[in-house]
């Protein structure tokens, strides 16, 4: 008889929260020129410290051309990935406002996941439910197909499935201790990458200064924030 | 490119290139383990003992971002500022409650304005190998002047590094302030790996 292998499948570390730009910014002039943050042709990259504030009438992210982001992935060493699906995001600059650009907030998270040997699914480990702990194992309910370890009396028959639910591992009405078929749920970790996109002015009104901000998740969703 | 940003981990008697190991890189993934040495990669040893009672510390945690992006005289990014810090608020697999365990953050400025220690204050995680670690706040450097704080207590990001940092503060890269932290087990935790805690840093970056 062939021995059936049953392998565990890895955690994907190929997440999408790997850290890649997703928008190149672009700053535009009054004179019909541009600066991109990313030289299409020469790949020289700008800083915002080099955008001409006086002349500057929009400001803008842009998702990478798929042809731009291949060449500085390649020839450069930067991570960033092409979406196409991304919008794009400006703001016109007229009047008193200035410019809030070229500003993330950025993260990196070790992230634990668990895998489930009943549907073979890794899940943050933070949804899951602990079903025992503290005795001499600890074992999880999987939050996707409920699969859990369940503890029975053999004298009764009755069920169990959370450990409190016993009298110290023992059943509560015959004080026989609960046996069940432990389910074995693997731990790994991986660690996570992404930035939230700023984007916005600022202008004073009646001395006093308001900002308006764009936060751009990497799926572009937006929330706007007012100071 | 944009600033290169990993997790690191310093170790051994005084903070330096050789004693750091990069928690997080390019190719590299390396998951800190709360132990009773001093060690960023301590396998299976040293675990920490569970107590009978109270609370049995961990040898504390030196963890901090390494910065670069300066090549060749070019600045790859203006600065970054605003370093922050936070745990997933629930000590999840170490139990539904502090009794389980713990994890105490060094409050280095003493009032929480920022957590972070600089380099030149650094010292190294002591203790009884194998059996707990000193308590940051009854070490006779730290406990003298900083709090420790239970990470999980304070919710949102907080400030370990306030400081804007271009390229150029140092040639080449930058360390960040250091959290100092380390898991207290408690009486009631359950014994074997307890998986893995979701701790996250953030900055902000001006490009």
């Amino acid at each position: 008889m062939q021995d059936e292998k049953v392998s565990k499948p890895q955690l994907n570390t190929n997440t999408k929260k790997d850290g890649s730009w997703l928008w190149m910014w672009i700053a535009h002039y009054n004179d019909g020129t541009s600066l991109p943050q990313y030289d299409p042709y020469t790949l020289e990259t700008h800083l915002f410290d080099e955008v001409d504030q006086d002349k500057l009438i929009k400001f803008g992210l842009y998702p990478f051309p798929n042809s731009l982001a291949k060449r500085l992935r390649e020839e450069k060493g930067i991570k960033v990935r092409s979406n196409i699906f991304l919008p794009k995001y400006e703001v016109s600059l007229e009047g008193s406002k200035r410019i809030i650009g070229a500003l993330t907030t950025n993260y990196i998270r070790t992230t634990g996941y668990i895998l489930c040997p009943k549907c073979n699914t890794w899940t943050i480990n933070s949804k899951y439910k602990i079903v025992s702990i503290g005795g001499d194992v600890k074992t999880y309910k999987c939050p996707k197909c409920g699969a859990q370890t369940v503890w029975s009396c053999g004298e009764c028959g009755r069920t169990f499935n959370h450990i409190s639910e016993t009298n110290n591992w023992k059943c509560p009405d015959c004080e026989v201790r609960v046996h069940g078929d432990r389910l074995q749920f693997y731990e790994d970790s991986v660690v996570e990458r992404w930035r939230v996109y700023k984007l916005g002015y600022q202008q004073t009104i009646k001395g006093k200064n308001h900002k308006t901000i764009m936060n751009i998740q990497e799926n572009g969703d937006v929330e706007m924030t007012y100071k | 490119m944009p600033a290169s940003v990993f997790v690191a981990e310093m170790n051994g008697a005084s903070w330096a290139a050789g004693n750091m190991t990069l928690l997080s890189g390019a190719g590299v993934s390396v998951t800190a383990r709360y132990c009773t040495m001093d060690s960023a990669t301590p396998g299976d040893s040293n675990p920490i003992p569970i107590p009978d009672s109270g609370h049995n510390p961990s040898y504390w945690k030196t963890h901090f971002l390494w910065i670069s992006g300066q090549n060749g005289g070019t600045y790859d990014f203006t600065y970054v500022s605003s370093i922050r810090w936070y745990c997933d608020g629930d000590l999840f697999n170490w139990g539904s409650h502090k009794a389980s365990g713990i994890v105490l953050v060094m409050d280095a400025s003493g009032d929480g304005s920022e957590y972070g220690l600089g380099s030149g204050s650094y010292e190294q995680a002591t203790g009884t190998q194998g059996t707990s670690g000193t308590k940051i706040a009854e070490h006779g450097g730290y406990g003298a002047s900083s709090n420790a704080e239970d990470a999980s207590a304070l919710g949102s990001a907080f400030p370990v590094d306030n400081r804007k940092i271009t390229p150029n503060d140092v040639a080449g890269f930058v360390y960040s302030k250091a959290l100092i932290h380390q898991a207290w087990v408690g009486a009631s935790a359950a014994s074997g790996n307890p998986g893995t805690e979701t701790f996250t840093w953030v900055w902000d970056e001006v490009s």
